[in-house]
């Protein structure tokens, strides 16, 4: 009985189908997407730049551009942000037909205290 | 034209009917490892499960590039594969598109600067779509084949 509800099973089970690309795909706990930068809450202590294992993080007075290329979705960044501005995002289809589409550029707001 | 099922979105009929009107009725993918730490593959691999299951979309993986339309290509693109990848892309017919998968392929990733490989496949290969991600979900390579076949129509 036992061998034949196990041979049933999948009978019941039904459609297990992801529905991207109809819905936006579905994501377990814990999966790791593009890094995500708070721009206010940047204090441009460039700890993320120095942290990045692949060097996909550029830090300019004007933005915060990442790589998606380089990126290897580490999260070290995250991790040494001294104001945890940035955190890792949902964004995992972030396919481009140019590498200059692969540039995630954040612009950070002038500073007044400069 | 294959019947629709009654709720397929947009998207979805867009990519069955693009893949249909330029390659009849599937769109057959060959899948080389140039120096991948397998991380990819697997992702590849996931395509294929009933979870995933690119099939749906006419989608499948072959086992010779001379049968492939599309040439999915993980790692950094080692000194030992370089040959081999040319051959490969010259052996797969015209119309052919490229796409590079994870961050190996596309700048060496955490192995950029080795002295074993280059960084990335875009100097050997052309490269037609681009996808990010240590590995890649597989969602983002199923985006990356929907794109992939967009830049078919407008090569032809």
């Amino acid at each position: 009985m036992d061998l034949l509800d196990r041979w049933l099973r999948p009978l019941r089970t039904g459609v297990v189908t992801s529905t991207y690309p109809k819905a936006p795909p579905v994501l377990e706990p814990g999966v790791r997407g593009l890094p995500e930068l708070d721009p206010e809450r940047c204090t441009r202590e460039s700890a993320c730049v120095s942290a990045c294992p692949t060097g996909a993080i550029v830090l300019s007075a004007e933005s915060w551009s990442l790589d998606a290329g380089r990126c290897v979705f580490c999260g070290a960044c995250a991790r040494a942000c001294p104001t945890d501005a940035i955190a890792l995002g949902s964004a995992v289809t972030i396919a481009a037909v140019r590498p200059a589409g692969l540039l995630h550029v954040t612009p950070l707001p002038a500073r007044a205290d400069r | 034209m294959t019947e629709q099922p009654a709720d397929a979105s947009p998207a979805t009929q867009r990519l069955s009917e693009a893949i249909h009107r330029t390659l009849g009725r599937s769109l057959h993918v060959r899948h080389l490892d140039a120096g991948s730490c397998n991380g990819c593959d697997w992702e590849i691999a996931a395509l294929l499960n009933p979870y995933h299951d690119v099939q749906r979309f006419g989608i499948d993986i072959v086992a010779s590039p001379r049968h492939a339309d599309l040439l999915l290509v993980t790692g950094i693109m080692t000194r030992n594969l370089e040959a081999a990848a040319r051959l490969t892309y010259e052996a797969m017919p015209e119309p052919r598109l490229v796409v590079a998968v994870g961050a190996c392929a596309i700048s060496g990733g955490v192995f950029a600067g080795t002295y074993a490989g280059r960084d990335g496949i875009g100097s050997v290969l052309p490269v037609d779509v681009w996808v990010p991600g240590c590995p890649p979900r597989p969602e983002a390579l199923i985006e990356a084949l929907l794109v992939a076949v967009g830049r078919l129509q407008g090569r032809q």
